[in-house]
């Protein structure tokens, strides 16, 4: 499947989650090893919990 | 990111400032700067100088010692303070930014000094309504116009970067892949969300259960944990196997390069080459066999159906049952013309009529006939099929049995050699093997821990599943715990998308990324070979011998540098490319430019035509830097006339600067108009 039929396959919603959830991560790339820094990973973490909080509420 | 200008004070060799103009030329035909220099006067330095003001790393060997030019701590009194500095100026998002990373060191009462703290970076850039701004956090700032991890990729030695056409450097193929092409943020996405999130969201949903699902969900939460860790562990074996990779590749150079044992050691490193090849075409043989078993095992117990059937309607066929000779189709029309075949009449309800009509009950009908010829005739191929199983079956365990055997026979000259190096009289060459002996043993444990850990991966995975199922089923009867539910669920149905999208866009990037590197690579090789990048990400030549393709092993340096430079140049084309299409803004390449040291070095005058005729296509802006060997003929000739500026490195020695009582060398730079 090409990335495009991937995201296709699935619902405006899950999509639309996708596409918030890759701009938390994008907005962190510049941090070379992440997994050593659990500070930023748990607070990457909690803005994608609230995201998908915001969706299901 | 395009480069402007670049303003280096007491660096290395350059005493006091110097500034060269990178890039003010905005024609795109003109997108290439020179700068000329012969071995020792600066070009390196000149290449590590970006990287310092970067990153504050270089890759001299002495690191970051040393960095501070010697003249200036001679003319610097004692006590006085010496800055050492690299400014560049570049656009970026179409503002100009300028990064200045500055040292200060303090002069001593002899000729010795000290740094005064550690070096500062100061990133500023004029923004879109033409204010001032300056970053809070420089360093952080810089790596996200540019990530440190890809610098390699674009300020490199072109005589160093012939190792990317190694098998080994799959790696950095991978990685390289994966960070210019944005892969890196859905990969940590996916990491983000099988971790804390679902653990998190499992926990709420757990708050609000019964005690089975509760246990349920522990127990998922508890394999969750155990994949993942076991994730993180494949990944630091990896980077073990990688760090051992590099230190055999180190060893083994060393031995090529001892004339006593250097032919023994370049066979051993061919024969290795060999191997992993011969090992994945054993993996691939495997894979094939175990393909096609999946899809034709069951004619291996077909016999007795087939040949049962083949009875039933060969009788069928004797007794003249099946097919019938007459057609139904046939009787319908004699009916309707109410004319017999003899010229009689057929009158309905009379009895040539009924004699005729009662035909019909003997007939077949044409899906009846039909799906006799098709049993008939698939009978017919699962016998032949059945054969052409056992036959093909040999095929796969001669080739595995001969591949296997090759194997064994180039283990054993290995062997034989590794002992003949042993064997020497020489401390050098017997520590050097003995070392190598102790890395090889080393990351064939690391493999083998991979395997391990791979097949461990493997039954958690399942039996996370396993749990997964479990838990929905008991959480739909859960009415509390409905919005839990389904957060979980979306959670888990996002994370399984991006899985599926990381793995579409790798093998995109990966497919294109090979088509490109092949079409550079056979427009400058004059051999008929191509190059691919494999699904494991290994950068291969490949030739045709006999109308089978097979791998090229022997490769000159300046093949395999050539190898390299059409990967670089490749990667950053799509890149390019990449950053400008639209609606890929979370996957988005960019723009770079490429900064080189010695493109031309390992190769003949042939090779150095034809790369020079690729050089201004690598990227938007190039940057060579040529040792007059190296800037001669087509060359010169091809290149000169894409370069917007030249410039000359001048190392002076002390016996240039005798009447001037000078004792220490340094550079200048003075801009040029090779031809």
């Amino acid at each position: 499947m090409t990335p495009k039929e991937v995201l296709e396959s699935t619902t405006p919603q899950v999509r639309s989650v996708i596409d918030q959830v890759l701009q938390i991560e994008k907005a962190q790339k510049h941090i070379q090893n992440l997994s050593a820094n659990r500070t930023i990973e748990a607070s990457i973490a909690e803005e994608i919990l609230r995201v998908i909080k915001r969706e299901i509420s | 990111m395009r480069l402007l200008r670049i303003e280096i004070e007491n660096f290395r060799q350059f005493s006091g400032k110097h500034e060269l103009e990178l890039g003010g030329n905005a024609d795109k035909n003109k997108n290439v700067i020179v700068i000329h220099g012969e071995n020792g006067s600066g070009k390196t330095t000149l290449l590590n100088a970006f990287k310092w003001c970067f990153y504050g790393q270089t890759d001299f060997d002495s690191k970051n010692e040393k960095l501070l030019n010697e003249r200036t701590v001679a003319s610097t009194p004692a006590g006085g303070k010496i800055e050492m500095s690299v400014t560049v100026d570049f656009e970026h998002d179409g503002m100009r930014h300028t990064a200045k990373r500055v040292s200060i060191f303090k002069k001593g009462q002899d000729s010795g000094y000290e740094a005064v703290g550690g070096s500062n970076l100061e990133l500023t850039w004029v923004d879109a309504s033409g204010s001032f701004r300056k970053s809070d956090n420089s360093e952080t700032h810089m790596r996200q116009i540019l990530p440190e991890r890809l610098q390699g990729y674009f300020f490199f030695n072109g005589e160093r970067i012939e190792k990317l056409a190694h098998v080994n450097a799959a790696d950095q193929i991978q990685s390289a892949i994966k960070n210019l092409m944005g892969l890196e943020i859905v990969e940590r996405a996916s990491q983000h969300l099988g971790g804390q999130v679902l653990s998190r969201l499992r926990k709420d949903l757990k708050e609000t259960s019964s005690a089975d699902l509760q246990d349920v969900i522990d127990q998922e939460n508890v394999l969750s944990e155990a994949v993942a860790k076991t994730k993180q562990d494949i990944q630091v074996v990896d980077r073990n196997i990688s760090e051992y990779k590099e230190e055999l590749n180190a060893v083994n150079k060393a031995l090529e390069s001892n004339a006593e044992v250097s032919g023994l050691q370049r066979e051993r490193s061919a024969l290795e080459k060999e191997i992993v090849d011969l090992k994945s075409r054993l993996a691939g043989i495997e894979r094939a066999r175990r393909d096609y078993l999946s899809a034709n095992a069951c004619l291996a117990f077909s016999e007795s159906m087939v040949s049962t059937s083949t009875a039933i309607l060969d009788e069928k066929r004797k007794k003249g049952e099946l097919p019938f000779k007459v057609k139904e189709q046939f009787i319908d029309d004699l009916l309707a013309q109410a004319k017999c075949i003899c010229d009689r009449g057929l009158e309905a309800g009379g009895a040539p009529f009924q004699a005729v009509k009662a035909f019909k009950s003997s007939t077949t009908s044409a899906d009846v006939e039909n799906a006799f010829i098709e049993t008939s005739s698939t009978l017919l191929n699962m016998a032949k099929g059945r054969l052409e199983l056992f036959s093909r079956l040999k095929e796969f365990q001669r080739d595995q049995t001969s591949t296997a055997a090759l194997v064994t026979q180039k283990q054993g000259r290995i062997d034989v050699i590794s002992q003949q190096i042993g064997n020497r009289d020489a401390e050098d060459i017997s520590k050097l093997e003995a070392k190598r002996g102790e890395i090889s043993e080393r990351k064939d444990a690391a493999v083998s821990k991979k395997g391990s850990l791979q097949s461990q991966l493997e039954t958690r995975e399942r039996e996370l599943a396993d749990k997964k199922q479990e838990r929905e089923k008991l959480s739909l009867a859960n009415d509390k715990g409905e919005v839990a539910r389904k957060r979980l669920e979306l959670a888990e149905e996002v994370k399984r998308v991006i899985d599926n999208l990381y793995v579409a866009l790798a093998e995109q990037v990966r497919s294109k990324l090979s088509k490109k590197v092949d079409d550079t690579f056979k427009a400058i090789m004059r051999k008929p070979y191509w190059a691919e990048i494999s699904k494991d990400y290994t950068l291969q030549i490949f030739k045709e011998v006999g109308g089978e393709k097979q791998i090229v092993y022997e490769k000159s340096t300046g093949e395999s540098q050539i190898t390299s430079l059409s990967f670089v140049g490749s990667i950053v084309s799509i890149a390019r490319e990449r950053a400008a299409e639209q609606g890929s803004e979370n996957f988005k390449g960019g723009i770079f430019p490429i900064v080189m040291d010695s493109p031309f070095g390992a190769l003949d005058d042939d090779y150095r035509d034809k790369i020079a005729d690729y050089i201004p296509a690598l990227a938007e802006q190039v940057i060579v830097m040529v040792s007059g060997s190296q800037w001669k003929g087509a060359v010169a000739a091809k290149v000169a006339s894409r370069a917007a500026k030249q410039y000359t490195l001048y190392a002076l020695t002390p016996a240039d600067q005798a009447e001037r009582n000078e004792v220490h060398e340094y550079t200048e730079i003075r801009e040029a108009s090779h031809v």
